[in-house]
């Protein structure tokens, strides 16, 4: 009795066979309904057990009869040399009386090999061992055959005696005499035709109508496992010990490749779903070999072949000792494990991937499949791929407001919108002349400081606390004073310095936004006590969120400076406990000893325009410049726009933008703000290449207009670099440029400056200088140069620079005509309007993509 | 969850090696063990055979999209050891040209950035790689050879992106342009290879896979101030390759996966990355502020993942 364990897949997709000692039938289940199997094959099927049969022991090899949909008809190749007909229960093979069928040789000696014939079901062929005067290789025709004699259909033997008066059957045809026949494989094509491993020394194709004389052979060691490649009957494989061939009939003498093992080979097989994947297995081996072998003829050459070895583990750590392909399912194969264990597995292919510029991302799904996510699915937008919202701001027209306060608008991100309205608030202080002789429009708190310069020296105001109204003070706040800090403090959005009016709006607004801790912080740090009182009791009165904020004011109202006091004590060890970064702040601020100020200085909660602010208020010359220092080189460092409160439009700024471009990979804010704020004549190569390459993704998702757009607003920044011309209309007669004529034109010179100076006058219907017309548009058949004819509302719009008076022409047929006109004709046909001609110009044009959408 | 992806069912009778999308994203071409390249159009998310190119005589391994400013063109390399550039012409695909130079199986074609002209690198089993340059003024493509680039086989090229000034904003300061490239080889390295004059060399050796490298990709800079590199390998890993200068290269192994790792891709902005493995997933990952990588799109598992796709069976 036989210890291997074999299996094979049933041609019922979902049933498969394992036999050892025991041949069992199993049906496939499916995990996800919630049955529970007999056995577990992954982590998303199941088998149940359907049926077993233990009648034959000797079984040595099976075929299963290929035509069965419903139910399993089988051919038990035993060690005797029997054949014999199986079934499973009651099926539709009992009225031809098939199941316990017995094609019995006439010496018995063990069968090595069955095969039913791909095209003639009928036809079992089957290998057997040598014997001295009768033929190894027998076909038998399950129609002809005597009935067995028991009609129990229990498969019980038929007693082999030549003596019996019992019909034997004969075999249709046999050869191979005084042969050893190892393997047999039939062509999948050629019902005729079989392949046959024999006598460890050949393997030899056969037609069984003629079965003396093979048709091919070669002279080969490796007569195992014989099989035919499913998609290309000229491919077939075979093994001995360690060596898998594979073989080309039409070149039959040599293998066109032979893959070397470390163990012997005790199977191979050909993928059925996949073209020339042969899987190989190994003696006392967890894994199974993959060779995907390409090999081609090109023209008369061969083209050496290739072979990529992959390994798989089918999950099982116990030795393998079979395996199957799925007829069907792409891939799938079942492996068994001595222990009996099944996995059910499906080796995945490659899969190719490729992010199209368009922001789709698409990849193969399985072998004729390929999925693709586009930036319309909602799943895409969960990436948050800088590049999607780029696309959006571009097409909200990010960028290309010339108020900066407007772009912040258009931003969903906080820190970005923050850098347009600072950079609209230090245009206008620039403007209304409170930032003056800084030669740039956008001054940073440091070109303001005059950081990088000789230290200024501040003056120094002492302000006591209780002369504020703080009975419990003994000591004074210090404060700061120079005009270039006042600067500062207005670029920080905190101009309220000498001004308490202002400084109420400041924080009226602050309370507007409910951001009554940082109204009350900033109060607190411009020794309004009393005032952040007010906003912290208002706010908790009136506003569910600030409900805690009582008992914040509570302790603010306690303050004393007093070293030793109970409030100090308690304040500067609850501030560690208090969430909110302002809240924290105005703690830090009032506990602080010998004016150092780390606490809040450091405060990362607060914006940078605050913490500048209150450095600029509270630190000392030294300290300040220090302080700026450090925090510019940090945000620059981060990548934080934040800084660019301190860089301003100089070197750091443009350092600054590399960071937060590097990091985040937003080229369209990083090349607007390089266009608007960055002087041409000093920063041109580095904002040059973020415009080249903002320019090309515009390009790519073919935002024309607002690649135009944004062409034009760069140009009015960069008035020098001006894109040459590079469209000109010419006369079809004498090949000279007209546009020359309308350019000299509107300076009032040329040949036509006598007809009028005002464009909208202009009719030029002929050349300027032969005379002769211009070409005619295709559906008014008027000449260029003259209006549409559809009469528009008022003379504004009569101009000839109008748009749809324009003359338009299609790049690949060269017809065009008046825009108007042609934008008409294309909303109701898909053809070009001259009679003749079929190019489909509108939808060649992207424009008209665009409009179809 | 498979609601929100396309799926388009290609036909091929055999394996895809490759799929890729054209410069504006309306068409897509697929080629196939089944020896077929099919080109389809996928605007506004349909997906129309617009045409079955046959011409090569064994499975194609990979196709590439020329830039929309020389025509439609459409490269593909096969196990045939041919590299075809198709051409459509009125709406009709035809071959344009066909370069047969190689030894054995052609594995990877890219078209070089457009900045460059027209120039397409080609990557085969023979170890070498051909860079073939359009001359406009002769109508032919010239081909240069690299020689023995990569021991047993070379198995993806990637260029570097151009990052070049246009000419008409460049009146004053002709720029001479570098053109590199990137391969992997089946040598287990990744190489990066310099144009010096007329000929090409190896400016940079880079080792660190262990096994058969299968992909490399060079991330598109969109104003970076460093190169990006990424590859991918038989022995499991991801590796990201940095250089300011394209000289010095530090590499940092992104992740170690399950299996084998078949194709990285970079995003538009070169800031995400996509990643398909043998385990059958196809997962993007991105790197955080503090520099480390970090798959996305298990972090977005919950709202409809990309990853995890078990085939279905």
């Amino acid at each position: 009795m036989s210890a291997k364990l074999e299996i094979q897949w049933t041609p019922i997709p979902n049933k498969f066979i394992t036999w050892g000692s025991e041949i069992g039938l199993y049906e496939i289940v499916s995990l996800r309904d919630g049955s529970i199997p007999t056995i577990k094959l992954s982590n998303t099927t199941g088998a149940n057990l359907l049926s077993t049969n233990s009648t034959h022991h000797y079984v040595k090899c099976i075929d299963i009869y290929p035509k069965s949909d419903s139910d399993l008809l089988l051919a038990i190749g035993q060690g005797n040399g029997r054949v014999t007909l199986l079934t499973f229960g009651p099926s539709q093979f009992d009225s031809l009386s098939l199941p316990g069928k017995e094609f019995v040789p006439r010496h018995p000696r063990q069968c090595n090999a069955v095969a039913w014939n791909p095209i003639e079901n009928n036809l079992i062929a089957a290998g057997l061992d040598k014997y001295r005067s009768d033929h190894s290789v027998l076909l038998w025709d399950i129609m002809k055959c005597p009935i067995a004699p028991d009609m129990n259909g229990t498969g019980k033997l038929v007693v082999n005696t030549m003596a019996s008066g019992l019909e034997l059957a004969r075999p249709v045809a046999e050869f191979g005499i005084s042969e050893m026949t190892h393997s047999l494989a039939w062509f999948k094509t050629n019902s005729k035709l079989i392949s046959v491993g024999m006598n460890l020394k050949n393997i030899k194709l056969v037609d069984f109508r003629d079965p003396n004389k093979s048709v091919n052979s070669t002279l080969t060691k490796a007569v195992y496992g014989l099989c035919m490649n499913p998609h290309n009957d000229k491919h077939l494989a075979s093994f001995i010990d360690n060596q898998v061939c594979v073989w080309d009939t039409r070149n039959f003498e040599k293998p066109i490749v032979t893959l070397s093992h470390g163990k012997p080979v005790i199977k191979i097989g050909w993928c059925p779903t996949r073209h020339n994947l042969l899987a190989s297995l190994q003696r006392d081996s967890s894994v199974i070999n993959l060779y995907d072998i390409q090999h081609t003829v090109v023209g008369t050459e061969e083209v050496e072949p290739s072979v990529l070895e992959r390994v798989i583990v089918p999950g099982s750590p116990h030795n393998i000792t079979s395996f199957s392909w799925h007829a069907s399912d792409e891939n799938r194969l079942l492996a068994i494990a001595l222990s009996g264990s099944v996995t059910d597995y499906t080796v995945f292919d490659r899969i190719t991937l490729n992010w199209a510029p368009n922001s789709n991302i698409v990849w193969t799904y399985g072998r004729r499949t390929m999925k693709c996510v586009n930036d319309n699915s909602s799943i895409y937008g969960t990436l948050q791929d800088i590049s999607h919202r780029i696309k959006q701001r571009a097409v909200m027209g990010y960028g290309l407001k010339d108020e900066f306060w407007k772009n912040a608008e258009l931003v969903d991100d906080e820190m970005v919108a923050n850098v347009w309205k600072w950079l609209h608030l230090s245009n206008k202080l620039v403007e209304e002349g409170i930032l003056r002789g800084y030669n740039s429009r956008h001054p940073g708190v440091r070109s303001v400081l005059k950081v990088d310069g000789n230290v200024n020296k501040s003056d120094v105001v002492s302000i006591s606390w209780s002369e504020l109204g703080n009975i419990n003070c003994h000591s004074s706040a210090r404060i700061y004073r120079h005009e270039d800090r006042d600067k500062a403090l207005h670029l920080c959005g905190w101009h309220f310095e000498r001004d308490a009016n202002s400084l109420t709006k400041f924080l009226e607004r602050l309370q507007r936004e409910h951001a009554f801790s940082r109204a009350a912080a900033i109060a607190v740090f411009n020794l309004k006590i009393k005032l952040a009182l007010e906003i912290l009791n208002q706010a908790s009165e009136n506003f569910s969120q600030g409900a805690s904020l009582n008992v914040v004011a509570m302790a603010l109202a306690g303050f004393s400076d007093d070293k030793n006091s109970m409030w100090k004590q308690l304040c500067s060890t609850a501030r560690a406990q208090l969430v909110d970064p302002y809240l924290r702040a105005m703690f830090a601020f009032l506990t602080a000893e010998n004016y150092s100020y780390e606490n809040v200085l450091n405060e990362e909660g607060m914006t940078v325009d605050d913490r500048v602010a209150f450095a600029c208020m509270f630190l000392s010359d030294n300290k300040l410049h220090e302080y700026l220092k450090s925090l510019t080189n940090e945000l620059i460092e981060e990548g934080n726009l934040d800084g660019f409160l301190l860089t301003g439009n100089s070197g750091d700024g443009i350092r600054l933008l590399q960071r937060y471009l590097d990091a985040t990979g937003d080229i369209q804010t990083t090349a607007i703000i390089g266009v608007k704020v960055f002087p041409g004549e000093v920063f041109a190569n580095s904002v040059k290449e973020w415009v080249i390459s903002y320019r090309n993704l515009l390009d790519t998702w073919q935002l024309w207009n607002q690649r135009a757009l944004f062409d034009i607003m760069f140009s009015s920044y960069r008035p020098s670099d001006k894109p040459p011309q590079q469209v000109y209309v010419s006369c079809n007669f004498c090949g000279k440029s007209i546009s020359a004529y309308m350019q000299g034109l509107n300076r009032g010179r040329g040949p036509f400056s006598r007809m009028g100076g005002t464009a909208n006058k202009l009719k030029m219907s002929s050349c300027p200088n032969c005379r002769k017309p211009l070409p005619r548009c295709a559906i008014c058949l008027m000449h260029m140069g003259t209006t549409t004819g559809i009469p528009t509302n008022d003379d504004g719009d009569n101009r000839l620079a109008e748009f749809s008076h324009w003359f338009t022409w299609c790049q690949s047929c060269r017809h065009g005509g008046h825009a108007s006109h042609m934008i008409h004709w294309f909303k109701e046909h898909s053809e070009c309007p001259v009679t003749p001609c079929t190019c489909k110009c509108f939808s060649v044009d992207s424009l008209g993509n665009e409009v179809c959408t | 969850m498979v609601s929100i992806l396309n799926t388009i069912d290609t036909g091929h009778e055999d394996m895809i090696h490759d799929a890729e999308v054209d410069y504006y994203g309306l068409r897509l071409a697929t080629c196939s063990s089944d020896n077929s390249i099919k080109i389809y159009d996928i605007k506004n998310g349909a997906h129309m055979l617009l045409e079955d190119l046959k011409g090569h005589f064994g499975p194609v391994w990979q196709i590439a999209w020329g830039h929309p400013k020389f025509g439609n063109l459409l490269a593909s390399c096969s196990y045939d050891r041919k590299v075809i550039i198709w051409k459509e012409q009125q709406g009709k695909w035809s071959k344009y040209y066909e370069y047969a130079n190689h030894d054995s199986s052609v594995n990877s074609v890219q078209f070089a950035p457009p900045a460059y002209g027209l120039i397409l690198a080609c990557g085969s089993s023979d170890g070498c790689i051909s860079v073939l340059t359009y001359q406009s003024e002769t109508n032919t493509w010239e081909a240069k050879k690299i020689q023995n680039a990569h021991a047993i086989g070379c198995n993806a090229i990637s260029w570097s992106p151009s990052i070049t000034p246009e000419p008409a904003f460049d009146n004053h300061q002709p720029q001479t342009l570098t053109k590199r490239l990137v391969s992997g080889g089946c040598d287990n390295l990744v190489k990066i290879w310099r144009e010096d004059g007329d000929r090409w060399v190896e400016e940079s050796k880079l080792e660190v896979h262990s096994d058969w490298v299968r992909d490399v990709a060079w991330a598109p800079s969109i104003g970076l101030s460093r190169h990006i590199i990424a590859s991918c390998s038989q022995d499991r890993r991801v590796i990201i390759w940095t250089s300011e200068d394209c000289q010095t290269w530090n590499s940092s192994v992104m992740h170690t996966f399950d299996d084998v790792v078949w194709n990285v891709s970079w995003s538009l902005n070169g800031n995400i990355l996509a990643v398909s493995g043998g385990d059958n997933k196809v997962t993007l990952w991105k790197q955080n502020l503090e520099g480390n990588w970090q798959c996305i799109s298990d972090v977005v598992k919950g709202q409809g993942q990309i990853s995890g796709d078990q085939r279905a069976l």
